[in-house]
């Protein structure tokens, strides 16, 4: 519960009542105040209030608090809280009780009623000792006005890595923007994003990890003027899966074959990613020659950037030139001598090895015609 | 005579060339640059190849030894620059495998060559040439027209063979001008079904939603035994590209498809359409025997009901828990009838 905000009105005395207490009762109240010895209004209170929930329930609430010893006295309160756009209303209706009455009023969050909540509560009390009514007045209270928050709902995460046309990092603003001070917090999912360059009333969301759940699990709120928003919802995308496509072998005039091994990058929402995509592979472990006495050499690592979400991993056998030992062939049909093998891994974000975000891990296993990717793990840990 | 600078801003280039499809490690084809950066593109056959000596070049960065090679070009046509007789000599590299495109005595094509302060060099080693064959009507225009003109050639030719007419058409797929696009509709009208599969998917790419009606023919009609790759590709447009409503009765008939990456592809169009529309077809692709493809439904009902609490986390989450996920959207469904 969000703090109070409280305001007491001049008491108004309606004016047939007020003549009826003034006329037939002053001596009374006069010679009461003497006999007990007390302030007229020692201890007494009578305001309104409201404030948010943290779901945006703005509850408002009215107090008549006439308490004696003697029991003499009854309270009414009424409470009536009324919305700033729609003019939504909740009306607790006349309440009572002896020497003290509380009237609570409550409207459920509405984000296309956002503003100023104002509570008015009819205060009234009734003394039997004296016959008469001695408090008749409105209070008035008004709700801390809800902070609301805009800005995208997507961030994306490339364990560090920045390529173009994918927002990693997103600006939330938050209003209303002359609240003075305000806090961010991560409400949920602090484990997938972080806040930071806080400036006034924006700040900065990157991600940390990848969302896990559709609708956006990393939720974020921010507290002015003594009300806290509702959770702001993000999704944190990024690259998660090779999807395996169709493979092609061709023959190389000067390296025997080319195979080409298709894929669609996915994110985890299972969606191919929609821009341009920069990846690489690198290598996880040394050469292992499955034919004895193979010379065949192992390139570079590389890494490109691909016009969309799809890419082929050409692996090609060995210069004819080298000599190379096994010569390589040119399929089909497809032989199942195999060359030599090695451990690789793709990441996608950046061009350079080894940096982005490890989509899958495999083998790279060449045959004298042909090579293929075995032992794949997508999405890689 | 270009500069060195200027050679290797095209090479810098390549490697981030953005041109439709033809995404692959290797940088891709992009012939308006190549038309562009080359100083030679000539038509011709390679006559005749031979060894040189041990080199060292660079390839991303990378210091890395090769060997040199020449290689004889015997001239048929010539689209841009000037020859003093029919016959060049060119240079080119074998580095370790690299993904460089090999040149072998009697290969025909188009090829883009640059003049270097050593000689006349190959301008993109990934990509040398482009296929072409003997005997294509000379024509006017740019370099790009001529190029398009010499690859519409290939794919009309009863001559070429199936792989060189499917490497005339990702050529063609790396065009966006209008006489790429004719040659390309010409192709996927066309006798040759994995060139026509693969043209249909090129136009696809290019939003025109006119072809998935005869992609959706192709799809269907698995006893024609198109290639893996232009069927992947085809899936892939479709899957990526296909966003109009108005293709749902389509992608209701490939939901039935056999090849079960057919209905994932589908069913992955359905989805990211986020209509109304598409909300039956999503439901009844729930009972899909494969998980993707009810995967893909579950979360396209979410999304577009946005009831995003009701939809899939990761797959391997949804595997383990499909029925749950089943369950909820097939009483969702009965509620609302």
């Amino acid at each position: 519960m969000n703090s109070i905000a409280q305001v007491e009105i001049e008491p108004r005395r309606r004016p047939q009542r007020a003549f009826v207490s003034i006329l037939q009762r002053a001596s009374l109240v006069s010679a009461l105040a003497l006999f007990t010895a007390l302030p007229l209004h020692g201890g007494w209170t009578w305001y309104s209030g409201a404030s948010v929930g943290s779901d945006g329930t703005v509850y408002g609430w009215g107090v008549t608090d006439v308490s004696t010893s003697t029991m003499v006295h009854f309270a009414y309160a009424s409470t009536t809280l009324t919305s700033p756009v729609k003019k939504r209303q909740a009306a607790s209706g006349m309440r009572s009780a002896q020497n003290s009455v509380r009237a609570d009023v409550s409207l459920p969050f509405d984000p296309n009623d956002l503003g100023t909540y104002v509570v008015q509560t009819e205060n009234e009390a009734f003394c039997y000792l004296c016959e008469c009514w001695f408090l008749n007045c409105w209070t008035e209270g008004q709700a801390p006005e809800i902070p609301t928050i805009s800005g995208p709902q997507t961030v994306w995460w490339f364990n560090g890595a920045t390529p173009s046309g994918y927002p990693v990092s997103i600006t939330l603003s938050a209003w209303p923007t002359n609240a003075g001070s305000y806090s961010w917090t991560i409400s949920s999912g602090s484990d997938k994003a972080n806040l930071s360059g806080q400036t006034a009333n924006q700040t900065n969301v990157t991600g940390k990890a990848l969302s896990t759940a559709p609708g956006g699990d990393v939720g974020v709120t921010v507290t002015a003027g003594g009300a806290t928003s509702n959770p702001y919802p993000i999704t944190v995308r990024g690259p998660k899966t090779l999807v395996a496509g169709a493979t092609t072998d061709q023959c190389n005039s000067n390296y025997g074959y080319d195979s080409f091994l298709n894929y669609t990058i996915k994110d985890n929402l299972s969606a191919p990613l929609p821009s341009s995509t920069p990846l690489s592979e690198n290598w996880t472990s040394a050469v292992t020659n499955d034919y004895t006495n193979a010379n065949w050499r192992r390139g570079d690592p590389q890494g490109y950037t691909s016009p969309d979400s799809t890419f082929a991993d050409d692996i090609q056998g060995e210069a004819f030139s080298l000599p190379a030992n096994p010569t390589p062939s040119c399929p089909p049909p497809l032989g199942s001598t195999p060359v030599q093998h090695w451990g690789q891994e793709w990441r996608v974000g950046s061009s350079t090895p080894g940096s982005g975000a490890r989509v899958q891990t495999d083998n790279i296993q060449k045959y004298l015609d042909h090579a293929r990717h075995t032992g794949i793990v997508s999405p890689a840990p | 005579m270009r500069s060195d600078l200027s050679s290797f801003l095209l090479f810098l280039s390549s490697l981030v060339a953005v041109s439709p499809g033809n995404a692959t490690l290797v940088p891709n084809l992009h012939l308006e640059s190549l038309c562009n950066q080359g100083d030679l593109i000539i038509v011709g056959l390679v006559a005749d190849v031979r060894r040189g000596g041990e080199t060292t070049i660079n390839i991303q960065g990378q210091s890395v030894e090769a060997l040199s090679m020449s290689a004889e070009l015997s001239a048929q046509k010539v689209l841009k620059g000037k020859l003093a007789n029919a016959r060049v000599t060119f240079k080119f590299f074998i580095p370790p495998p690299s993904g460089y495109g090999g040149i072998a005595r009697g290969q025909f094509g188009v090829f883009f060559l640059r003049e270097s302060k050593s000689g006349i060099e190959i301008l993109d080693p990934y990509h040398p040439y482009v296929v072409a064959l003997p005997g294509a009507p000379g024509t006017s225009g740019t370099c790009l027209d001529q190029v398009t003109a010499e690859l519409a050639y290939v794919v009309a030719s009863a001559a070429a063979s199936a792989r060189t007419r499917m490497d005339a058409v990702e050529g063609l797929r790396s065009l966006d001008t209008p006489a790429a696009t004719a040659a390309l509709e010409t192709t996927a009208r066309g006798r040759d079904l994995d060139a026509r599969t693969l043209a249909i998917a090129a136009l696809l790419e290019r939003g025109k939603m006119a072809w998935l009606d005869p992609a959706a023919r192709v799809l269907l009609s698995q006893e024609q035994g198109v290639d893996a790759y232009p069927v992947w590709r085809l899936t892939t447009a479709i899957e990526e590209r296909v966003k109009d409503p108005k293709a749902i009765p389509t992608l209701i008939r490939l939901l039935h498809a056999p090849d079960t990456t057919v209905r994932r592809a589908a069913a992955a169009a359905l989805r990211s359409m986020r209509d109304q529309a598409a909300i039956d077809p999503l439901l009844a692709a729930l009972a899909d025997k494969d998980d993707d493809v009810a995967y893909q439904a579950a979360f396209g009902l979410a999304e577009i009901t946005g009831d995003l609490q009701h939809g899939p986390g990761p797959m391997d989450d949804f595997k383990k828990d499909r029925q749950k996920y089943v369950s909820y959207w097939q009483t969702w469904a009965e509620s609302r009838r």
